[in-house]
């Protein structure tokens, strides 16, 4: 399973990429919006995590051009916000994320939700 | 004018009178009694009276001028015309002896040819319209009028007796004309006409008088009413340093001091929302390396897994309990100043309250079993579905209940739910009553205050940052509802959270 964990933070993407990659996936890391947009295109991940707040060009921004892109368009997204905004959850419904998870990560909660997503493209 | 608006009114609903309120009905009665058209002018009168101190003072001023000028004419009719009077009688009084004079030898010796003389002679001067001689001995009385005085109306009859050696020998009458005080009095007419034209200058020029002196006033007036619509930058110009002229000064000033406070009041609420954004960026800071703390914490436990470094996955294990702790802080100062900046938004949703309300229980086990308490939760007749913002709804609760579990050590802590019907919404009730440490009034008083906990040495026994209830106040506030709390020291609290159980969307 290959998986693009887009997030500016270079602690927090370091840590979520070695944490991750323990889980057993293979990861690649992107630290702006615009990185993500490349490394989607070119490694075709089976899905993407994606931070809102970021650099150059932010979350929201990256997620309507991949979601506009016919060869990024069916890659699922799973949005990481700092806080549970009310207005961050319905935004991320509404732009056709497969879920959110609000930071501190849950490692196990985010497994399974990466699981709950990807299941049945396995299966 | 609002008579008569009254009377238009009172006219189309007067049908439905006896429906009508006392009060509408009495007004009606006082309409009645003075529609009819004498009353209405007098009325209008009245009102101008009341409504303008211009026709005030214009009225008052030309009345007293009008009494005045009025004394002064009469005084003047009345000594001028005894005057007249005077010099009328003496002057006839004077004839009368001159012609009685001259008639005495005449009469003595009555030759009446010599008294027609005499009386001719009389009857020739100026004023003299009768004469009329009558001696003893002269037989019939010898009589004269002036024949051509045709307009003569009034004359003025005095007697004088005749007489020689202290006897009365006759009599002499005279007719005086009165046309010399006749013509003297229609001076009379034209010293009222100029009397009355002086007041109608006096009434025009105090009318003019009284309007330039009222001007500032009205200006004032409008300017009273640009500073009400909000206009606080224009002052009033002050055209006389007189009455109106301080009270102008002392308008401005008012207006001036009023901006000054406004300005303030603006430059403490920005002043106020820098503050809170200020501490909305600083908490948002302060989570990303927080979030690396507690995510490096994990997955070096997730490494050490299993070693046999003593001590190591423990040690992991508080650092990242200590970096949960600060994030809940940050997050609560983030809430806070997000509440006090208002920006937030409700985001109400329909959910079930005995399902939230078992989750917060849950929530709150652990703790309550930490500090040996019995938790207990009394879902009454609130079964059924509530309409508010659910976030909010669960931090609120949820906070009260922490509260309750962490200021009880041994005790019990009660939920207990209702639904309580009332208009327009039913409100949904939460008690959260706990057999803790209790409050004194004071603290009680301060205990919803920004960064109050009870008192200092609270904080530094039990932790916190004293934001929780301040927070939950405002979120309950902003759904429409309130928490309010009955303590007493060293026996309980009891907190009462109400919300109402529909509230609408937030534009």
């Amino acid at each position: 399973m290959k998986l693009l964990l887009a997030d500016d933070d270079e602690f927090s993407r370091d840590m979520l990429v070695r944490r991750l990659e323990r889980q057993g996936f293979e990861m690649i890391a992107a630290a702006d919006g615009r990185e993500a947009i490349l490394a989607a295109r070119q490694h075709r991940p089976d899905l993407i995590i994606m931070d809102l707040d970021m650099p150059i060009l932010d979350g929201r921004g990256a997620m309507r051009a991949l979601k506009s892109d016919p060869h990024t368009f069916k890659i699922p997204i799973i949005v990481l916000t700092a806080h549970a905004e009310p207005v961050d959850v319905a935004e991320a419904a509404l732009n056709g994320c497969a879920g959110y998870e609000t930071k501190p990560i849950v490692l196990r909660r985010l497994v399974e939700r990466i699981q709950t997503v990807l299941g049945p493209a396995q299966e | 004018m609002r008579f008569s608006a009254d009377k238009l009114h009172i006219g189309s609903v007067q049908p439905t009178l006896t429906t009508m309120p006392l009060r509408f009905r009495n007004a009606a009665v006082v309409e009645r009694s003075v529609s009819r058209p004498r009353g209405r002018r007098s009325l209008s009168v009245l009102r101008a009276l009341r409504h303008s101190l211009g026709a005030r003072m214009l009225v008052g001023n030309v009345a007293f001028a009008a009494v005045a000028m009025a004394g002064i004419v009469a005084v003047f009719f009345w000594t001028y015309n005894r005057d007249l009077d005077r010099q009328l009688t003496a002057r006839a009084g004077a004839l009368a002896s001159l012609v009685a004079g001259e008639s005495q030898a005449a009469m003595l010796a009555g030759d009446r040819a010599a008294l027609e003389r005499i009386a001719a002679t009389a009857v020739e001067s100026d004023e003299v319209v009768l004469v009329e001689l009558r001696g003893a001995r002269a037989g019939e009385p010898v009589v004269r009028h002036r024949d051509s005085g045709a307009g003569i109306a009034t004359t003025r009859v005095v007697a004088r007796p005749v007489t020689a050696s202290w006897r009365t020998i006759g009599t002499v009458r005279l007719g005086l004309s009165t046309a010399r005080e006749g013509s003297a009095r229609l001076h009379f007419a034209e010293i009222t006409a100029i009397a009355i034209a002086s007041l109608l200058l006096v009434a025009v020029t105090q009318r003019l008088q009284i309007r330039a002196w009222l001007r500032p006033l009205q200006a004032l007036t409008e300017f009273t009413h640009r500073v009400a619509a909000g206009d606080l930058s224009s002052r009033a110009e002050v055209v006389r340093p007189d009455e109106v002229g301080r009270l102008t000064v002392a308008f401005n000033a008012m207006v001036e001091k009023l901006g000054a406070t406004l300005v303030s009041k603006d430059a403490a609420e920005a002043a106020d929302a820098a503050k809170s954004r200020f501490l909305a960026t600083m908490s948002h800071e302060l989570r990303t390396p927080l979030n690396a703390v507690i995510g490096y914490s994990q997955l070096l436990q997730e490494t050490c897994q299993g070693s046999a470094v003593e001590g190591l996955s423990r040690d992991l294990n508080r650092i990242e309990r200590a970096g949960d702790m600060l994030l809940q802080i940050v997050n609560q100062v983030l809430d806070f100043s997000k509440a006090d900046a208002n920006e937030i938004l409700l985001h109400p949703e329909t959910f079930a309250v005995d399902d939230v309300l078992t989750d917060i229980v849950d929530a709150v086990r652990p703790m309550a079993a930490r500090n040996g308490n019995l938790l207990s939760a009394h879902l009454g007749d609130c079964d059924g579905e509530v309409h508010t913002d659910l976030t909010r709804f669960r931090q609120s609760l949820l906070n009260l209940m922490a509260n309750a579990c962490k200021f009880t050590q041994h005790g019990e802590v009660r939920m207990d739910v209702r639904r309580e019907p009332g208009h327009p919404v039913d409100w949904l009730v939460v008690n959260v009553r706990d057999t803790g440490i209790g409050m004194t009034p004071e603290q009680q008083a301060r205990l919803f205050q920004t960064f109050q906990q009870a008192d200092a040495s609270t904080t530094r026994k039990y932790g916190g940052t004293g934001l929780g209830l301040a927070i939950s106040r405002k979120m309950c506030r902003l759904m429409g509802g309130d928490i309010s709390v009955e303590s007493e020291l060293g026996k309980g609290s009891n907190f009462e959270m109400r919300l109402p159980a529909r509230i609408g969307e937030q534009t």
